[in-house]
């Protein structure tokens, strides 16, 4: 960081307190801070300036900073571009700068911070830290593509009774793949964005694994409902289980691409994956309360070998039923 | 001269025809029963009562006591379901018409007894005994409401194979005439018509059933909650006659491959199978289904007193077994076997599912009733069974119930499961 120790201010009137100059860019991002310790300094594009700036709408001697009186004033020296206040409507030729205060000039930004002002804790390397730094491991990316290749395929198999080819798979895995990389590419967008990185590697991983846990759950849960004769259950158990996966690969996409604090953002990826998984599935419950002629079931059908409990017998199972004959009186006498 | 050229010689034998042979000779009976008779029939008009139009047609005759009138339940079913839409009218021949009230139904059997507003024809007589097969017999009504009608047709017996008795006519009865006459040269009433299946194969209710009607049934107009009291307990008498008709003896089966599967249940319940290779999907099918011949109509969007039922055995050579009960899965339980119902008349399915260890045979099944909302105590029921024995072979049975009471539909089911059984 450069100082101003030997640029030799101009004292025009009492000292401010000593701080710092902040440069940012047109989006808010610092490009260069400078220690203010009172005097005079001048801020244009020129070479003999204190503070220079390589914005080319910014002029060769654009403003000058100096204190006044205790103050801190920010002078135009009759700039093309001029010098704004944020909104950009005011133009200003002479102005109080007030701490933490933005001026916009060019298409950069100035602010001024006293040099005991509180910065905000250091962000959590997440990729260094516990199980997350497995994640951008060289191997990883690789195996969660072979995890997730060999998923979707097995689901494509698994949902076809045709004989399906090496060609003919792969032909229908070009969507599915295509998606995963938008959603790794949005989520690596959004971590440029916020933490200057985008790891588009690991988050390609984290969509990848979501992916094979989602084909694990969707092939599971049913199985599992199936073996232990709970298949009004496996809708429901299903569901759960694609918010929790959904809500987990949320949470580590934001703990890579954002900063918020960990409750906030376990918080925020339940709620999102909740919604994202929840609001076709309100959609689907209500239409299954509207009227139809067909009985609404889904058949949950799997191979003999894997059922693990014992059937009723005829009679038990026409007993339990009378529960059904109350429901429909309930549901006519509504 | 010139000879004809050869071209014309088909023309010209055709003209000669024309010539030489006479006309279609008019029956002499025809015209005498439709000039006798024509004005012991009337259109029957459900007029939609914010239109004040008609909504519906069909044609009615004079029977029993001085303006009744007796014609189809399906022509006039909307009084019934909904009075407070409709109402009914009679047009006379001569223009003579006027409002109807409904005085009973029979359901069961498609019939319905109207009374005038006073305006009186003598009745039709009612034929006490069958007509032997092949009598000339004429039915009356106003097809497509272009006017009265005689159609001149041969009587051909009683439906062997009906859950619902009919006589087979054989004559053009088309949409309009239902409710209408069918004659004997005596003028008597044999039949009623009633419903037809093209190519002049065409359905009558036995007059016996307007005989129990006219002489049963009482002579004010009856509310609408009644009505349905009565529909109600005219369809409880016969799912209960149709059940001990079913199960008097053993449940007879069929068997396919290792797999034993009730077959047809009576005489009136009519079967077809087939079998099929899917080779793209690599699965093959062997299909029993059967069904009832015949249904009870309550509205236009509901039938009931129905049995349908059937058997598929599914296998496959080349698939494993996830994939194959996945196909089962994905293939549902019902695609021709739904019953109609809308949400006025019946209420939405619940349902259930479970193993169910029968015999030799376990099963996965699931079992859905829904109730009927004006028919208090009748029922509707939807099963569905999965064999579970063998990783590329399964049994895949639906059996659909319309019209029981909830005794009976349990009943019912129980005997169908209890008929499965499979040897290796």
């Amino acid at each position: 960081m450069a100082t101003l120790n030997e640029a030799a201010p101009q004292t025009t009137g009492t000292d401010v307190k000593p701080g710092v100059i902040e440069i940012l860019n047109r989006s808010g991002q610092v490009l260069q801070r400078i220690h203010y310790h009172g005097g005079e300094v001048r801020v244009g594009r020129a070479y003999d300036n204190d503070i220079i700036i390589g914005d080319p709408y910014v002029c060769p001697h654009h403003l000058t900073i100096r204190s006044e009186q205790g103050r801190l004033v920010l002078v135009d020296l009759d700039s093309v571009n001029g010098t704004w206040n944020m909104k950009g409507r005011v133009r200003l030729n002479k102005v109080q700068l007030c701490e933490g205060e933005r001026v916009q000039f060019g298409h950069s930004q100035l602010r001024f911070r006293p040099i005991d002002s509180s910065v905000v804790p250091a962000w959590r390397d997440t990729a260094r830290l516990g199980l997350f730094h497995l994640l951008g491991k060289p191997w990883m990316l690789p195996l969660a593509t072979v995890l997730c290749i060999t998923a979707l395929s097995l689901e494509k198999l698994l949902d076809s009774s045709k004989a399906l080819g090496p060609g003919v798979l792969a032909s229908q895995l070009v969507y599915p793949l295509l998606g995963i990389m938008v959603w790794a590419g949005f989520w690596s967008l959004l971590n440029r964005l916020i933490a200057h990185r985008g790891y588009f590697n690991v988050h390609l991983a984290i969509a990848a694994l979501a992916v094979v846990a989602l084909f694990v759950n969707a092939q599971a849960v049913p199985l599992m409902g199936f073996a232990l004769g709970w298949s009004s259950l496996v809708g429901w158990l299903k569901i759960l289980g694609q918010i929790a996966i959904l809500g987990l690969a949320l949470f580590t996409h934001m703990q890579f691409a954002t900063h918020g604090r960990t409750r906030a953002q376990a918080f925020g990826s339940g709620v999102l994956a909740t919604l994202l998984i929840g609001a076709p599935m309100l959609g689907e419950l209500l239409q299954r309360n509207e009227f139809s002629s067909l009985p609404k079931l889904d058949p949950l059908l799997k191979p003999p070998v894997t059922r693990l409990v014992n059937g009723a017998s005829v009679e038990d199972f026409f007993l339990r039923a009378e529960n059904l004959r109350e429901e429909l009186e309930k549901d006519v006498s509504e | 001269m010139n000879s004809i050229p050869q071209r014309l010689i088909p023309i010209a034998c055709l003209f000669l025809l024309a010539v030489v042979v006479p006309a279609w000779p008019q029956s002499a009976d025809t015209a005498e029963v439709y000039a006798t008779w024509r004005d012991r029939i009337v259109q029957i008009q459900v007029i939609d009562r914010q239109a004040d139009s008609k909504a519906g047609i069909g044609s009615g005759f004079f029977a029993g006591q001085p303006g009744w009138i007796v014609t189809n339940y399906h022509v006039i079913a909307e009084l019934v379901n909904e009075p407070g839409r409709y109402r009914s009218r009679y047009l006379a021949e001569g223009g003579k018409e006027g409002d109807l009230q409904l005085l009973a139904v029979d359901a069961v059997h498609d019939l319905a007894l109207l009374k005038t507003d006073g305006f009186e024809r003598k009745a039709l007589a009612l034929a006490t005994n069958g007509p032997p097969k092949g009598t000339r017999l004429w039915s009356l009504g106003y097809p497509f409401d272009i006017g009265l009608t005689i159609v001149e047709g041969t009587y051909n017996g009683r439906l062997e194979k009906s859950l619902y008795e009919k006589l087979h006519f054989t004559g053009s009865i088309n949409p309009g005439m239902s409710g209408g006459p069918t004659l004997n040269d005596n003028g008597e009433v044999v039949g009623i018509n009633v419903s037809t299946a093209g190519n002049q194969v065409s359905f009558l209710v036995p007059v016996q059933y307007v005989e129990q009607l006219v002489s049963v049934y009482g002579l004010d107009a009856v509310s609408e909650e009644s009505l349905n009291l009565s529909v109600a307990d005219q369809l409880l008498d016969n799912q209960q006659q149709i059940l001990d008709r079913l199960f008097a003896d053993a449940v007879p089966v069929t068997r396919l491959n290792g797999y034993s599967a009730p077959a047809g249940l009576a005489s009136f319940i009519n079967c077809w199978g087939n079998s099929s290779e899917d080779e793209e999907n690599n699965l093959s099918f062997v299909l029993y289904r059967c069904q009832s011949n015949d249904d009870i109509y309550l509205s236009t969007s509901l039938k009931t007193g129905i049995i349908r039922y059937q058997h598929e055995l599914i296998s496959t050579d080349s698939l494993g077994a996830m994939r194959f009960y996945r196909q089962l899965e994905k293939r549902g339980y019902y695609p021709r076997l739904r019953l109609d119902g809308d949400e006025q008349s019946v209420s939405n399915y619940k349902c259930q599912d479970g193993f169910v260890d029968q015999a030799t045979l376990p099963l996965k099944v699931t079992y859905c009733v829904r109730s009927y909302r004006k028919l208090a105590g009748l029922y509707d029921g939807f099963l569905s069974t999965t064999s579970l024995v063998d990783n590329r072979e399964a049994l895949q049975s639906t059996l659909v119930l319309a019209g029981f009471s909830w005794d009976n539909l349990n009943l019912f089911f129980k005997r169908f499961l209890e008929a499965y059984s499979w040897q290796p």
